[in-house]
């Protein structure tokens, strides 16, 4: 043991001292190496460390996800991508006195930068935001140029939605845009950060989170001048899932076709199973425009468009049938045996109920009228009697059943409801006594029924399936399967119609067209079409006084052909808005059908050809 | 002698002062992540609050008493041997980002290799008093050479080559201290020098981070990545600084901002009035610890304050040599002020230690 | 006593140390205006030295004819000399214009260009960096020239001011790898991006595959990038090839970017008229599509899940289209209008023309 105090440890402490010293002159030397690797660090080679350090910066770029592309029954192309270019801001080492030039230089509102410079706060900082998607070669042109002085700015290449030219399907299909700032606060896309792209309208719309795929991103670090150096990581973008629709892109282009020029809605659907094959609303507007961000002239310009191009007038449209009203009118008399098979009535030009003068729209009358023709020549006094016997409520009844006056529940967003009276109704809505005077008017369509293109579809399909109701889809049920294995298909609705009833409305329908009747304009030779014109008043006779123009005074036109006779395969809706009378409207229908007719033959052509067992993918129930 | 008894209130104002500052730091760098990570941006402050309590404590603890207490030898042994089993085990028992280094119990982990330095440096000063005729004796040399090699290996492999380090400078410091013959030094360096490049060898990221030591520009988006971003946090510092909270490298640039990189974070925060600040620190605690060595009453005294003082000196030079990139990467804390309970309650203690001989200095 | 000196001299060394690099640190601070103040005094400081070597090496070399004397010793000189860049410029668009067919509305087009306000600037220094291409101009923020302008000479553009110190500037030349400009090609007006590479070539981006490049052909600016007026030469096609995306094109900078003498700083930009006004004649803007497949089976049209993607600059269409032209044929060959027809009238035949598919000849339907 040591004692302190004797030489020797005077010594050797002396030693230690000393040895203490060089340790201290030691850590003393590393002091100054670390100070001389400050001073190299922060002074010599300033070039070199600090502008690096300046703006060598990890970037985080989004890679787009393309969206699913929407397709027809058979696999054509209805939306696509095209690519093109966007450009994103880095927010982690932007200049806000960069916004203004930035923004000029990108035809942006500068407020607009700002905004959403403001609306992406709660997003990390290291995810870029993206300011302008679809650039044009100029703003491209922009960019490149500036990357010395706005490293913050990076093209990345995107792909945009790619339409058919001229509206074609377009409130079928919709368009996609960015994402509101109203959406954003919306659960279904919460998941969306400003500067998303999502579908705003339609099936683009409707199935949005299959279309939509989920974005990737890649970071990257970039140098002092904004150039990309190197990639540390990459999450790639899950591509969105295309999408097959039930429609048939040959009856949907006749439909396209024969509506050109008109104002007014297509309906083409299989009753058998629900799928709509073709839908059409006109005018239409060009979808492409709004794959980027619409312009204000050409957003203002839709607005003000007094024929509302924007309104899915198939879903949304909501009118009086008119004349396409009375064989559910006819079936609720039969059903309810309000009337039978040899009720007849005379028809003079009009009959008298309650007090009021009622006209037929044939001023001579029809003479002696029976079911059969009162239906095939559409006779105002026959429904009139036919509806003052059977009573409203009845009447209701069997409208609601065949889907009347309620959404079918189609796969688009906003469909609308349409009204079918009763004295429930009017005792719910006005809290008054339904008036019998009031069931005349509703027994031809007219009054306070209003229906949409689709409703009047479905209704007829279903009677014509003898009560069996399928709800209208826009993609086939093997494909929900598929891309929501949660999907289930719901059962058709089915309401008791006797089939002999059935049969006494499907034989007037088929006088309509094949007998003289109103419809013969949709005459197909060789093919027993059923059909029913309408002829709706738009507003009652005062208020069309009031607006004197002569377009405002004609009537909507309606139809409906079907085919064939006995359990049809396709039921045809077509509204011909102010085209004066049915009849007008029947040769669209005929279109449609005969497109879908002459397809049917090419495909029992190609079909006896191919060896049976061809590898076609058979769908359950539908058409092919 | 060490009668009077005085505190040195230049050493425990430092060293609090660096702990509250490394708090403050902790929190600055480690906010983001945290609220990233673990939902709450104070969760790694308030884990190095309790550190730091606990380790105030004991710091407080240990210098209020006579430093000769720990100069028993069932204090001395059976924290040596704790250290050894607990440096073994936890090769078995943990795997945290592919190295072995820590123990978890409950909320806590604990990481033994920390606690491996003061035991050394306990059993060393200790021993060499014991020894003090016969330090160039083999069996004193051997017996400390097989200790500290022993030590130095388990260290090395729950793959932790910082550590290591720091145990074979506090051994190689408190030997020389010790009046050991500079031949035995040169020997000990022909030993180590090849076993440590072989250590580097071995694996191979160690090699990766000393070639990117020579030259981190090679590959500045891979390996040169961690480095790079250090220098410039550094870099981008200037005078005075970003400002507290102010760092941009920390958010996605800088690895570990928190703990080992925590330096270059003060370094962009604070400027180099914050830079020099700190490492004006530890030149007060080698000013102080040396001075308490020089004027210890025994050898056992100079050696643990020498001990203790080359064990903080030394892992806050390193620490701060890595991040001005004039060292190669290795995962080593900057004592008394990265985040980790273990490394602080450690230095704590170490500093409570070194008060004590301090005070006992005169 | 020994001990205690060695520690008062170690704190004396860290201090001093300490003290040296705070004033080396000093030179950090940056101006407010983002250029640290040691740059701007470097570069103020050197400049007049830069120009006297310089301007003694033009003397000595006798190179050139003594421009930067002259300068000091006659204006009209500099006038006469901006007066003729301009009027090179002038003739250049005016050259390019006459290869256009309508020659009057070249001249009409020529009468309302306003030539852009230039400034005569020399270059007295090249960057010291192997990385970057710039160079330095002896003009600076005293005589106008502002961050961002374009700097051309008479046989192209040469770059765009990137920095400015109160007597020369530093210039991003084009083929610096990070410069981009805005182009259009002389004869398909097509526009693109001409991008440096950081040697002496330049490359072409974004012009779409079909479009027909040959090399000779000249670019312009487009004015598009918003640095560079319009109108004014880019570069010549080198080489084009197709590429992956689009076409892979060299070319060669008009200006002669390695010997750059004397230039033009626009102070205030004006673009020229020429590529608007000039009929459009040869300009495709828009290609037409593809011709409709060949009609085996034109009406079922087959899917195509691997549609190539339509290449950029070509107008996209959707099945939608191509079938919606084909009824419309079909309609029109047997004058029916759709959505109309009078009672008894024939209904279209969609199938006019339609074969099935000859996969099994020997099996021929009889329709």
């Amino acid at each position: 043991m040591a004692t302190p105090g004797s030489p020797l440890d005077r010594e050797k402490s002396k030693l230690a001292q000393a040895r203490i010293a060089v340790l201290q002159y030691l850590c003393l030397g590393v002091f100054l190496y670390l100070v001389s690797g400050f001073w190299q660090l922060q002074v010599q080679s300033p070039d070199l460390y600090m502008e690096q350090a300046e703006r060598n910066r990890v970037k985080w770029l989004p890679l787009l996800a393309p969206r699913g592309k929407i397709l027809d029954r058979d696999g054509r192309l209805l939306a696509d991508n095209h690519s093109t270019f966007s450009v994103i801001l880095s927010r982690t080492n932007y200049d806000p006195s960069h916004l203004r030039v930035i923004a000029d230089g990108l035809n942006l509102p500068y407020e607009e930068i700002e905004s959403r410079l403001r609306r992406s706060r709660n997003m990390p900082e290291y995810e870029a935001l993206v300011i302008k998607n679809g650039l044009t070669q100029a703003e491209v042109a922009f960019v490149e140029a500036h990357h010395s002085e706005f490293p913050e700015l990076e093209l990345i290449r995107s792909q945009r939605r790619l339409y058919p030219a001229d509206g074609f399907a377009s409130h079928l299909i919709g368009y996609v845009g960015e994402v509101s700032e109203a959406e954003l606060n919306q659960p279904e896309f919460a998941m969306y950060e400003p500067g998303a792209v999502v579908g705003k309208a339609g099936i683009e719309r409707q199935y949005n989170d299959i279309l939509s795929g989920v974005d990737g991103r890649r970071q990257v670090v970039v140098d002092s001048r904004g150039k990309e150096r190197g990639v540390i990581g990459i999450k790639d973008a899950k591509p969105g899932r295309s999408i097959r629709l039930t429609i048939d892109l040959d009856l949907q282009t006749a439909a396209e076709l024969a509506m050109e020029g008109k104002n007014g809605a297509v309906v083409a659907l299989d009753p058998r199973n629900g799928e709509v094959l073709a839908l059409v609303s006109t005018p239409n507007y060009d979808p492409n425009k709004f794959a980027g961000r619409i312009r204000a002239a050409d957003w203002k310009e839709l607005i003000s468009n007094p024929d509302h191009p924007l309104l899915n007038r198939a879903i949304q449209a909501q009118l009086a049938p008119g004349s396409t009203f009375k064989p559910f009118v006819a079936l609720a008399g039969l059903e309810s045996e309000a009337i039978d098979e040899n009720f007849t009535v005379h028809c003079g030009g009009g009959a008298t109920f309650y007090g009021r003068y009622f006209k037929c729209h044939v001023k001579s009358g029809h003479g002696a009228v029976s079911l059969h023709r009162g239906i095939a020549q559409s006779c105002d006094v026959y429904f009139y009697n036919v509806g003052n016997r059977t009573g409203i409520d009845k009447i209701a009844e069997y409208a609601e059943a065949a889907g009347l006056g309620r959404r079918t529940g189609i796969d688009l967003p906003h469909e609308e409801e349409g009204t079918m009276p009763s004295t429930k109704w009017k005792l719910r809505n006005f809290r008054q006594k339904w008036y019998a005077g009031e069931t005349i008017s509703v027994a031809i369509g007219q009054g306070a029924v209003t229906v949409t293109p689709i409703q009047l579809a479905v209704a007829y399909g279903g009677v014509l399936q003898g009560g069996v109701w399928n709800k209208p889809h826009l993609v086939p049920y093997d494909e929900m399967l598929e891309l929501r294995p949660a999907f289930h298909a719901e059962a058709p609705r089915v309401y008791p119609i006797s089939l002999v009833n059935e049969g006494k409305i499907a034989s007037g329908l088929w006088a309509v067209v094949n007998e003289g009747g109103t419809g013969v304009r949709a005459r197909i030779p060789g093919y027993d079409v059923l059909g029913k014109t309408g002829s709706a008043q738009v507003a009652s006779a005062e208020l069309a006084k009031a607006r004197k123009t002569e377009k405002e005074l004609k009537d909507n036109a309606w139809f409906m052909g079907a085919v064939p006779r006995d359990n049809p395969e396709i039921v045809v809706v077509a509204l011909f808005e102010r085209g004066e009378h049915g009849m007008l409207a029947a040769p669209i229908v005929r279109d449609v059908l005969k497109a879908y007719l002459d397809k049917k033959i090419r495909r029992q052509w190609t079909e006896r050809q191919e060896p049976p067992a061809a590898p076609q993918p058979v769908v359950v129930g539908a058409v092919r | 002698m060490a009668k009077h008894l005085k505190n040195d209130r230049i050493l425990f104002g430092a060293v609090i002062a660096m702990v509250f500052f490394g708090l403050m730091m902790v929190f600055s760098a480690s906010a983001v992540i945290a609220e990233r990570a673990q939902g709450s941006p104070y969760f790694f402050l308030i884990r190095q609050g309790g550190a730091a309590a606990a380790g105030l404590l004991g710091m407080i603890w240990l210098m209020q008493r006579d430093y000769h207490h720990f100069r028993h030898p069932a204090v001395v042994f059976g924290l040596l041997a704790l250290s050894l089993t607990a440096l073994v085990v936890v090769l078995f028992v943990d795997r945290t980002a592919n190295t072995h280094r820590f123990f978890r119990i409950g909320p806590f982990s604990i990481q033994p290799s920390e606690f491996a330095k003061p035991a050394l440096i306990l059993f060393l000063a200790y021993f060499l008093e014991r020894r003090a005729r016969g330090i160039n004796e083999l069996r004193t040399i051997g017996t400390a050479g097989v200790l500290l090699a022993a030590m130095a290996g388990l260290v090395l492999a729950g793959r932790d080559l910082g550590t290591a380090l720091v145990l074979l400078i506090i051994g190689a410091v408190i030997l020389w201290a010790a009046g050991l013959n500079w031949r035995y030094f040169a020997i000990g360096a022909a030993v180590a020098v090849p076993l440590g490049i072989i250590a580097v060898l071995i694996e191979r990221y160690r090699v990766d981070r000393f070639l990117i030591f020579l030259d981190p520009w090679k590959d500045p988006l891979g390996k040169g990545f961690q480095i790079i971003q250090a220098m410039i946090a550094v870099g981008t510092g200037g005078w005075t600084g970003m400002g507290l909270m102010g760092s941009k490298q920390k958010l996605y640039y800088l690895p570990a901002p928190h703990t080992d990189f925590i330096y270059a974070v003060i370094s962009e925060e604070f400027g180099l009035l914050g830079a020099v600040a700190v490492l004006i620190s530890f030149g007060v605690i080698l000013w102080r610890g040396t001075r308490a060595a020089l004027r210890a009453p025994d050898p056992f005294g100079v050696y643990l304050a020498v001990g203790l003082t080359a064990m903080l000196v030394c892992q806050a030079l390193i620490n701060i040599s890595v991040v001005l990139a004039l060292a190669p990467t290795k995962g080593m804390p900057l004592p008394l002020i990265s985040y980790g309970g273990s490394s602080l309650v450690c230095a704590m203690w170490g500093c409570g230690m070194l008060l004590s001989v301090s005070q006992r200095a005169g | 006593m020994e001990t205690f000196l060695a520690r008062y001299r170690n704190l004396t060394v860290l201090a001093v140390a300490i003290f040296t690099q705070l004033i080396l640190l000093g030179y950090q601070i940056r101006s407010d205006r983002d250029v640290r103040l040691i740059r701007i005094w470097g570069v103020t400081a050197i400049t007049p030295v830069a120009r006297v070597v310089h301007g003694g090496h033009e003397l000595v070399a006798g190179l050139w004819s003594n421009y930067v004397w002259l300068r000091g010793a006659q204006r009209q000189n500099t006038q006469l000399r901006a007066d003729l860049d301009r009027l090179k410029l002038e003739n250049q668009s005016l050259r390019n214009a006459l290869g256009a067919a309508d020659r009057l509305k070249v001249l009409a087009a020529y009468q309302q260009n306003t030539p852009s306000q230039t400034l005569v600037a020399s270059v007295i220094g090249t960057g010291a960096n192997p990385n970057s291409r710039v160079v330095f101009l002896d003009k600076g923020s005293g005589s106008g020239v502002q961050p961002g302008v374009a700097v051309i000479t008479p046989d192209g553009i040469v770059g765009k001011v990137q920095a400015v110190f109160p007597t020369s500037s530093l210039v991003l030349v084009i083929s610096d790898s990070s410069s981009a400009v805005g182009v259009i090609l002389e004869k398909s007006r097509v526009h693109g991006v001409m991008k440096g590479t950081g040697v002496s070539e330049a490359r072409l981006d974004y012009i779409p595959n079909e479009e027909k490049v040959g090399p000779g052909e000249k670019v312009y600016t487009s004015g598009e990038d918003r640095i560079y007026p319009k109108g004014l030469l880019a570069g010549v096609v080198a080489r084009a090839q197709p590429g992956r995306d689009f076409q892979d094109i060299t070319l060669q900078p008009g200006a002669r970017l390695n010997r750059l003498e004397e230039v033009l700083v626009v102070v205030q930009g004006v673009h020229q008229d020429l590529p608007d006004k000039m009929p459009r004649a040869q300009a495709p803007a828009v290609l037409l599509p593809s011709p409709p497949p060949e009609a085996s089976n034109p009406l079922e049209l087959a899917p195509e899940p691997q549609r190539p993607a339509a290449p950029d600059g070509y107008t996209p269409q959707t099945d939608a289209d191509k079938l919606k032209k084909r009824y419309r044929e079909l309609g029109a060959m047997q004058g029916h209008t759709f959505g109309e027809g009078l009672p008894g009238s024939k209904p279209p035949d969609f199938n006019l023309g339609w074969t099935p598919p000859a996969k099994r000849p020997e099996a021929q339907p009889k329709p």
